[in-house]
């Protein structure tokens, strides 16, 4: 999977709507003297673009790893906590009720799906039977729809401004330089450092709460933190590319599928390296199947990710 | 002695008028070769239409033109043969292609405002410059004058816009009731009173009917009881999409069922616009306004 991705950050790097010689995409790299146009399109646009797809797609592959272990749950994703809905809702406020404040997009999209999960949190961990399953996933459900609902209202109010929502709705990365990653890096890094010590009380909590119970663990606390760090790292995943919550439900399973095992210390790691390939592939055809236009890399993930799936499930079963 | 004297005076006024003229002339030269010299090194890319047309008025032409939705039949033929972008959201143009043609200026519009921050890393200075009300188109007429170094020919153009506004809007008989509708796919939206479109119609003497919605976003979806409740004495559909798409929309504005019992199609006076005049604001404003009496709000 690590040589995947290599081959799909070489390949993001060397291929787009302008035809850049290989040499001179290696020279850029190396800080050797090419052509100011060349430097600026793979610096400013390229470099930045493809780090976010590996960082955003690293991220959502272990925000779907971390949920489905501590909810017990092969459904769980991003959508699960209303990170998704929430983010959906903060980014459309931006989009469409303040189009000329578009920097402030990841941050709202961030706050909004953040602000979700909390609500689903104090929801599904609060008072009696607080961290029961069925009743975290219910409560993310309803904030979901609660949030949908509101998106779909402010849609309705600005209906000539709905187009340019649309692209963050399916999914996709923009060229933006190095500016949506200056704002939103320290998310990511609390939500992998959280996730990665998550790991082995993760692991435990695979053998069964009581189990877990009697190793020491507290499973309502691991679920807490695992869900949390799941609902940073969707969150910050969600500001920079949109809803693609498809891939924090499928890279765990092809993961496993692949792989065969099913704790989380060779999940987790692993569904990080297929999540950072797979949103870097399908991000490069996104931008080059129809170039000069870049279509959204949501249909494009769908595109690669399910044959591939389904073609593992076959096999599996 | 006194002949002598004398001769010297006259040749050294000479002189000194000489070197006033030449001062003059070389200050002069000075003031404006600057100008002329940094009109020569903009690169300009017109991502709007209106900047695009509003750049031919000045005078200038820029290197490069965004697409145009809904035809081209608006398009200065000055512009016929620059390179059109083509523009997809979020971003507008692709940025690549934009980086490779080097521009030094980009008039943009806030549609796309999230290709913004690329445009500023790669060097470009951005310029936000399609408005969406009268008032606006003369801001941004100012602005581009400024940012063009064209003060002068905008300044002129501002006055005849002022002239042609006013020739356009004199004579009123009465005002009518109109509706204007935005059609997108098989979904009717109606153009408020803060939209382009909604402005031109209040100033060609229509009374736009509404429905009583208001809104930031210029348009609103009404519900049909509303517009056979109002009873519009013109609707004027403006359909939105690809030059393909809008022979289809047309067809389903114009047959509309729901709409049969207003005055307007009792008086077969639904009429369908399909230059992109009532959507998208040029400088244009005066002939526009006449288009619409003459075309829509005749005998009124």
């Amino acid at each position: 999977m690590a040589i995947a991705l290599v081959a799909s950050f070489c390949v993001s790097l060397a291929v787009g709507a302008v035809d850049i010689p290989l040499s001179q995409v290696i020279d850029t790299l190396l800080g050797r003297d090419v052509p100011e146009t060349t430097s600026q399109i793979i610096e400013v646009l390229r470099l930045p673009r493809t780090v976010e797809a590996m960082i955003v797609g690293a991220a959502l592959g272990v925000a779907g790893a971390c949920l489905q272990g501590a909810l017990n749950n092969p459904l769980a994703s991003p959508d699960v906590i209303g990170v998704t809905g929430g983010a959906g809702f903060g980014a459309m406020l931006i989009i469409l009720l303040f189009p000329e404040s578009q920097a402030l997009l990841p941050m709202s999209a961030l706050f909004f799906g953040l602000l979700a999960a909390a609500l689903v949190f104090f929801i599904g961990f609060a008072g009696r039977g607080g961290g029961n399953i069925t009743r975290i996933i219910l409560a993310g459900i309803a904030i979901a729809a609660l949030f949908s609902a509101a998106t779909a209202a402010i849609m309705a109010a600005y209906p000539d401004r709905v187009p340019n929502g649309i692209f963050f709705l399916v999914g996709g990365l923009t060229s933006t330089g190095w500016d949506n990653l200056q704002q939103v890096w320290p998310y990511f890094l609390v939500g992998f450092v959280l996730a990665v010590f998550m790991i082995r009380p993760l692991d435990r909590l695979m053998l069964g709460d009581d189990v877990a119970a009697s190793l020491g663990s507290r499973p309502r606390l691991i679920r807490l933190l695992a869900a949390l760090a799941a609902a940073i790292l969707a969150a910050a995943a969600a500001s920079i590319a949109g809803l693609l919550a498809f891939l924090g439900l499928v890279v765990p399973h092809l993961v496993r599928l692949m792989g065969g095992a099913r704790n989380q210390t060779y999940v987790m790691p692993v569904s990080a390296l297929t999540g950072a390939a797979l949103l870097t592939a399908a991000d490069t055809l996104a931008r080059t199947v129809r170039a000069p236009i870049e279509m959204p890399v949501g249909p494009f993930l769908v595109l690669l990710g399910v044959p591939l799936f389904l073609w593992l499930l076959r096999k599996a079963v | 002695m006194t002949t002598v004297a004398a001769r010297p005076q006259p040749s050294f006024s000479r002189l000194i008028g000489l070197v006033t003229v030449l001062a003059v002339f070389f200050a002069g030269f000075a003031m404006l070769a600057p100008q002329a010299d940094a009109a020569k090194r903009q690169r300009v890319v017109a991502i709007s239409p209106f900047a695009a047309a509003t750049m031919v008025k000045l005078g200038m032409k820029p290197i490069a033109v965004g697409q145009t939705l809904g035809g081209d039949r608006r398009k200065p033929k000055q512009l016929n043969g620059i390179p059109v972008l083509k523009l997809s959201h979020p971003n507008g143009p692709n940025l690549e292609r934009l980086a490779q043609i080097r521009p030094t200026i980009v008039f943009t519009s806030s549609r796309w405002a999230k290709g913004t921050s690329a445009m500023r890393q790669l060097g470009i200075r951005v310029v936000n410059a399609d408005p969406t009300t009268v008032g606006g188109v003369y801001k941004s007429v100012t602005l581009m004058g400024r940012v063009l170094r064209r003060q002068k020919q905008a300044n002129a153009l501002k006055r005849r816009m002022n002239s042609q506004i006013r020739f356009a809007t004199r004579n009123f008989k009465s005002r009518p009731k109109v509706m204007l509708m935005l059609g997108v796919g098989r979904t009717p939206f109606t153009f408020l009173k803060n939209s382009w479109g909604g402005e031109i119609v209040s100033k060609a003497g229509g009374i736009l009917v509404t429905g009583g919605a208001s809104g930031q976003g210029g348009f609103a979806r009404i519900s049909d009881e509303v517009v056979v409740a109002e009873n519009p004495d013109v609707i004027i559909a403006v359909p939105h999409g690809s030059v393909t798409d809008i022979s289809e929309v047309s067809d389903y504005i114009l047959n509309n069922e729901a709409w049969q019992t207003t005055n307007a199609f009792k008086s077969k006076r639904v009429f369908v616009s399909v230059d992109n005049e009532l959507l998208q604001a040029g400088t244009d404003v005066g002939p526009v306004i006449q288009k619409v009496r003459r075309q829509f709000l005749k005998n009124w």
